[in-house]
């Protein structure tokens, strides 16, 4: 139960987009259609779900003051955690390498429509902010790291995608023209992060 | 009219999405002002 909770906190109280607006830049700026969205989102899930729990192990057998008992017990006065952000970096950016080699493979069209937000999501605020809230909330096992990973991706994916089904919907109806476009999407993401806040303050 | 007089506040602007909202509105504002800023859809 601990980790289903985990996960649907992940998801809906503490959303990396409408709880914490972490990774607004590729929400906005790749959420013209619903596909590129979903593929953006998928990549999104995949990269958290791989580098939280990396992370997580770096963290608790190398960068956390003591980490390094395991070698020798008279290293545990070193405390490595002032490495902590380039390290966390270091395996994001290669993980992101990774999937976009994946991504460049299997699904062409997918790749052109990205184009630079799939390799900028080595800079994705979400990404660094999961492993961050993961160093923060200290979990005790990998479990629960690598589903709050999965569950944080979950949140960032259906942010994007409904903000994207928004978009392609809204196209047709009688906005200000001032205010089409950006304008709109960031009304309507502030309208949802409300919606969003209901959900704050339940325990599961 | 001391202390609001007869609105009362409920703090709706000071929420963390209301940020999300006054951007939208001085874009609003903006491509009122600028009308070569509109976008196409």
């Amino acid at each position: 139960m601990e980790y289903l909770s985990i996960f649907v906190k992940g998801i809906f109280v503490e959303n990396m987009i409408f709880a914490y607006f972490l990774g607004m830049c590729s929400y906005l700026a790749v959420s013209k259609t619903v596909k590129t969205a979903n593929g953006l989102g998928l990549a999104v899930i995949f990269v958290l779900g791989i580098t939280v729990p990396i992370n997580y192990l770096l963290e608790n057998y190398v960068l956390k003051e003591g980490a390094l008992q395991w070698i020798d017990p008279a290293y545990a006065s070193i405390d490595l955690s002032f490495l902590s952000f380039i390290m966390f970096i270091a395996v994001i950016a290669s993980m992101v390498q990774l999937v976009e080699m994946i991504v460049e493979k299997f699904a062409p069209a997918l790749y052109g429509a990205l184009g630079i937000f799939l390799p900028l999501i080595a800079v994705n605020c979400s990404i660094l902010g999961g492993a961050l809230f993961m160093q923060d909330r200290q979990y005790p096992s990998i479990g629960e790291a690598t589903v709050f990973g999965l569950g944080s991706g979950v949140g960032w994916w259906l942010a994007i995608v409904a903000i994207a089904a928004i978009r392609e919907k809204i196209r047709y109806s009688n906005v200000p023209a001032p205010l089409k476009g950006l304008g709109i999407t960031f009304i309507i993401t502030g309208l949802m992060g409300i919606a969003f806040m209901s959900f704050m303050g339940i325990e599961i | 009219m001391s202390e609001g007089g007869f609105y009362e506040n409920n703090n709706l602007m000071i929420l963390p999405p209301m940020a999300l909202i006054t951007v939208g509105i001085i874009i609003w504002i903006q491509r009122s002002r600028n009308q070569a800023l509109f976008e196409e859809n």
